[in-house]
């Protein structure tokens, strides 16, 4: 027979043990529900009054073209960053994989941006890429008209680049670390063997670091998906760079619409959801590829 | 040097294409404005313009009119004012942006707030610093000047459980003794007309050119609310800015201000205010 104690511990020691784990799942499932109850309802901040009127909030959605040009245009940012991002960051990554004299200084540099809040950031550049600003000083030099960096089509670009100079050291540290834990042997082999290096980088190289792209693809698209700051910061959101965050936070904080801000935000939740899953599961073939445990 | 004001929106335009030049290798716009997608961005100098051409936002029913002729004309001439004369990148203009912009002498008119003179005026900060002349805004076709008043305001929600202490908070804010205080300290919101009429607040502007006199002309005889008043100036004021910011980028006024309106009446029909006028 246990004694009493070795019992009690038994039974209610594992319940223990996952609490902190339940609590913080109740932590984030509380809002995420709350959000969800409150895109059903006319939820507005001016009034405590609300009533449930089902799915009125996405209809009204999906029936609004500036829902459906927002959604285009937070799509082409995500696609554009990550298309420009991940290749850039293996670039960088390469040249940091040498160990050269110095190469620890440009790494400690590369993550500089990654250091800075991207609010700060995007005011940054919208000095840099003012009217008299030094972006224009430089162009001036070679005798071009100044360019309207944060107007027109060019803004949603120049904030991409922004996005670009801030968060391609990201994706260069995740490509970093994945070239460094890459086996030796398979590089001394083609060595021997004189393979020529565009052979390597694509035979060898890209195969065993395509966990490490899928990740870094997986969080920029996430992230993309989801900016606000660097639009918010720069344009305001101007008509060709109104990210679904960006008309989420008018909606709600500005037309005091909560009730439909959070039916954008839950819209864009599921297309994020659905993108994630299926790079979790790239990426989940892609490691049991790499480690030789493929079924 | 003393320039003859604009009479009228053309002369100001024409006044903004004249501005527009190299001083000192620098390039120096005509005419700036605020750019970005808000209702601030009407609610100035635009909402000036366009109410003393004789345009309205609303008809008496509560339909949107910001897309009648008088109003794409008024709106094509303001806009061109701006491509033509303006900030290279208008759309991204903020207050802040635009008031640093001028104070650093990048503009030659701003049709703006009356209280933004105590930057502009600031030695220590602005470029233009006694050098700004003040003037009343451009009269429309008819001769008339109807200038949009800003008022910010304090209200009780009719929700609220402490309506006293909020009412006390409001005496307390907009008080002779913290308007005041705060006038004297830089915030310059003088809106007490025996705060305005203060030695030591007049004492402070004496050096601004004819400031004075012009503000003080101004609210006597031109200054009103432009916005037909209703509770969707945010949202109304924001999708009609952003009409200006597609005209700004190439879309024609009419077809711009046509969707502009249609949105807006949707959002009178929503929010109930339709009925009320029926």
């Amino acid at each position: 027979m246990q004694p009493v104690e070795r019992r009690w511990q038994d039974r209610y020691l594992p319940y223990l043990i996952i609490l902190p784990a339940l609590v913080l799942t109740i932590g984030i499932l509380y809002p995420f529900i709350l959000a969800v109850v409150y895109s059903l309802t006319d939820y507005r901040l001016v009034s405590p009054v609300r009533h449930f009127i089902g799915l009125t909030n996405y209809l009204d959605s999906f029936r609004d073209i500036s829902f459906w040009s927002s959604l285009g245009v937070t799509l082409l940012y995500a696609a554009l960053t990550i298309m420009i991002e991940v290749p850039l960051g293996l670039g960088v990554a390469m040249l940091l994989n040498h160990e050269i004299r110095g190469m620890r200084a440009f790494r400690f540099i590369l993550i500089i941006p990654l250091m800075m809040p991207p609010v700060i950031a995007a005011l940054m550049w919208k000095m840099i890429m003012a009217e008299n600003g030094i972006l224009n000083y430089f162009i001036g030099l070679i005798g071009a008209a100044p360019v309207p960096w944060l107007a027109h089509t060019y803004s949603l670009l120049s904030i991409v680049l922004i996005d670009v100079w801030l968060y391609t050291p990201f994706c260069a540290i995740i490509l970093l670390a994945g070239l460094q834990s890459l086996p030796k042997e398979p590089y001394e082999s083609a060595l021997v063997d004189r393979a020529p290096g565009f052979f390597i980088f694509r035979r060898l190289t890209l195969p065993m670091l395509k966990p490490f792209l899928i990740l870094a693809i997986l969080f920029r698209t996430i992230d993309s998906l989801r900016m606000f700051d660097l639009v918010y910061a720069t344009t305001k959101g101007s008509h060709s760079t109104m990210l679904m965050q960006v008309s989420a936070y008018y909606e709600a904080f500005r037309w005091y619409n909560m009730g439909k801000s959070l039916s954008h935000m839950i819209i864009i939740w599921i297309v994020i959801f659905i993108v994630s899953r299926m790079l979790v599961s790239w990426w989940n073939r892609a490691m049991q590829r790499a480690t030789g445990t493929e079924r | 040097m003393h320039l003859t004001p604009p009479r009228d929106y053309e002369e100001y335009y024409q006044f903004a294409k004249a501005m527009t030049r190299e001083v000192d290798g620098r390039q120096v716009h005509g005419v700036t404005a605020r750019g970005i997608g808000t209702w601030s961005t009407i609610a100035t100098g635009f909402l000036t313009g366009f109410s003393s051409y004789g345009c309205r936002d609303f008809d008496d029913q509560m339909n949107c009119t910001i897309n009648s002729p008088k109003a794409v004309e008024f709106t094509e001439l303001w806009v061109k004012g701006l491509k033509e004369c303006g900030p290279l990148a208008w759309t991204s203009n903020s207050w802040y942006d635009t008031k640093e912009q001028f104070e650093s002498g990048q503009y030659g008119m701003w049709l703006t707030v009356d209280f933004f003179a105590v930057g502009f005026e600031n030695p220590a900060k602005s470029r233009i610093a006694g050098k700004v002349g003040y003037t009343l805004a451009p009269a429309g076709p008819d001769g008339t000047i109807r200038s949009n008043i800003w008022t910010w305001a304090l209200a009780i929600n009719r929700f609220s459980q402490k309506k006293l202490a909020s009412w006390l908070f409001i005496q307390w804010a907009t008080s002779k003794e913290q308007l005041m205080t705060a006038a004297m300290a830089g915030n310059w919101n003088p809106s007490r007309q025996s705060v305005w009429n203060d030695p030591r607040v007049a004492s402070i502007t004496k050096d601004w050119d004819n400031y004075r006199d012009v503000v003080s002309e101004n609210l006597q005889n031109y200054a009103r609310v432009c916005f037909t008043p209703q509770s969707e100036v945010p949202a109304i004021g924001d999708r009609w800015a952003r009409a200006l910011q597609e005209i700004w980028s190439g879309t024609e006024a009419q077809v711009a201000l046509d969707r502009a309106a249609a949105d807006i009446d949707r959002i009178i029909e929503k929010s109930g205010m339709k009925s009320l006028t029926q």
